[in-house]
């Protein structure tokens, strides 16, 4: 059969959905501490004792249920980054910056997070948190970790 | 549990757009091509097994648009949500317990549609990932640093994969990148999210691959030569990538060796004559090497740099090219059974490797590999 003309071979559309999650105990409990008190908690597993950062309320490792809450960091030490060089979409900062995964002091998982694209953000460097004056309650509430000064 | 073969495939041409041409139109051929392949008809099949995103879709459930393009019409039918070797591997286990006779598995994507990068962001976690605008590039940028510093490699090593892959791409004619690319043409392709450079990532691909199972009377009935299932295997490392050892492919490493001890190997590197892996960037087949038992953890490049993965090596890995070369997600690992089956039955064409008998097709899903399934193929 024959092809269509060119101006119908798209048909264009779109699909708009908003969402409301749940948060729960332990996402409404991090996410209420960033805002309110400017303080990253983690959650301390009832099974095996793994402290998760940001908290989860099960264990993958053990099967576990989180039991107590932990205040961890506020310094951690960066596992891997990664440069973002160009803006997109959905970006947290203005590009360049650098996506960090930070193993904050007192847990056992690490969080991902941002950090501004400093050349001295590598694997092995200790950062800490800066928080943002007017908080949400999103993990956003931390603005970025930065390379502690010496 | 009953023998159970690929006796058909087909692939499309992957290209960049497949325009002029519906998802339901693309299935609808490709079906029958596959079907044709192992001299099948639609009637002969027992049921559907279909990998699809709803996603890139665009609608919830999107195989119950599809179901009647690729013959499900009134057959047994599930979708997996994942790529289709995980479908397939379904299938063999719908096969292998007797209850059907001969299996279609179908996946697809036409990634052109939409936005590929803010289909990856959607898919991130709510609450800790999403904020942060984490895509599946940035995951494995953090994946491939995570290995870099662990094991002390040279950010040049994934560059190298993607000249052999690519080299590789050019004798296969479904590859949607079909040139050539220099060490230096890799090094010097604008970065992605670094340390991910362009000419080290899969590309955006429009494309779909069918496979036919069938039990073992089936198989010897039809005059093609049988590419006998031995091994499956799965499995999937924690969601989160702060959980993980980033620096392994820890979910490879487990289905290799379900698939492993199913099919009775011991020394893959002596026993698999080729090796088909889901790269999406080039980082990964180096981590791969390692999860498949090809070498030691962290001796990946050691491994390519003595040309052991290349055509004429001892285990040669992506003859097709690889996902370097054509990434159809959801089809893509299920890309690399179909070009396994091709190998075992000596029926692959420019990309054949010259008296492969087994083979071994894998393919990853999610952020930075966090799942992985592994098939064995026999002649």
């Amino acid at each position: 059969m024959e092809n269509a003309s060119e101006e119908h071979e798209f048909l264009d559309s779109e699909i708009r959905c908003s969402y409301a999650w749940s948060t729960g105990e332990i996402v409404g409990g991090f996410l209420e501490a960033l805002r309110d008190r400017g303080v990253i908690l983690g959650a301390e597993c009832g099974g095996c004792g793994s402290v998760f950062v940001p908290p989860q309320s099960y264990c993958e490792q053990c099967g576990g249920a989180m039991k107590d809450w932990r205040e961890v960091g506020p310094r951690g030490v960066v596992l891997s980054w990664a440069r973002v060089p160009e803006q997109f979409e959905g970006a947290p900062l203005e590009a360049p910056f650098r996506y960090v995964l930070v193993r904050l002091a007192g847990a056992d998982t690490s969080m991902l997070h941002v950090t501004p694209d400093d050349e001295r953000v590598k694997t092995g460097v200790t950062v800490v948190p800066e928080f943002k004056e007017r908080r949400t309650g999103a993990i956003t509430d931390i603005r970025w970790f930065v390379p502690e000064e010496q | 549990m009953e023998e159970v073969a690929v006796v058909g495939w087909a692939q499309t041409r992957h290209e960049r757009s497949k325009t002029g041409q519906t998802c339901q139109k693309m299935l609808y051929d490709l079906v029958n091509t596959a079907l044709q392949s192992c001299s099948m008809t639609i009637r002969d099949i027992d049921t559907v097994i279909d990998a699809g995103s709803d996603f890139l879709d665009g609608r919830g459930l999107s195989n119950a648009l599809n179901l009647d393009a690729m013959g499900a019409h009134s057959k047994v039918e599930s979708k997996v949500a994942g790529d289709g070797l995980e479908a397939a591997i379904y299938a063999f286990m719908k096969v292998a317990s007797g209850m059907f006779s001969s299996a279609l598995v179908v996946a697809y994507g036409k990634s052109s549609e939409s936005s590929i990068r803010r289909q990856t962001r959607a898919g991130a976690e709510p609450f800790y990932a999403r904020p942060l605008g984490i895509d599946a590039v940035a995951a494995g940028a953090l994946q491939e640093n995570a290995y870099l510093h662990h094991y002390g490699i040279d950010t040049s090593a994934p560059a190298r994969v993607a000249v052999k892959n690519r080299a590789a791409g050019t004798a296969n004619p479904y590859a949607q990148l079909r040139s050539e690319v220099t060490l230096a043409e890799v090094l010097g392709s604008p970065e992605l999210v670094s340390p991910i450079r362009r000419l080290e990532a899969c590309p955006v691909t429009d494309g779909a691959c069918a496979v036919v199972l069938a039990d073992g009377p089936m198989s010897r009935s039809l005059g093609v030569h049988p590419a006998w299932i031995r091994g499956i295997g799965h499995s999937q490392d924690a969601y989160s990538l702060g959980s993980r050892e980033l620096h392994k492919a820890v979910s490879a490493k487990l289905a290799a060796r379900r698939a492993y001890d199913m099919a009775s190997i011991t020394d893959p590197h002596s026993e698999l004559d080729v090796i088909e892996v889901s790269e999406f960037y080039a980082y990964q087949e180096l981590m791969l090497y390692e999860a498949l038992g090809l070498c030691a953890e962290g001796d990946g490049a050691l491994l390519l740099d003595a040309g052991a993965t290349a055509h004429d090596g001892q285990t040669p890995v992506n003859p097709s090219g690889g996902a370097l070369c054509a990434n159809p997600l959801v089809a893509t690992g299920l890309v690399r059974l179909a070009e396994s089956a091709a190998q075992v039955s000596n029926r692959g064409g420019n990309v054949q490797i010259d008296g492969a008998r087994r083979a071994l097709a894998h393919s990853g899903g999610g952020f930075a590999m966090q799942s992985a399934a592994c098939v064995i193929l026999e002649r």
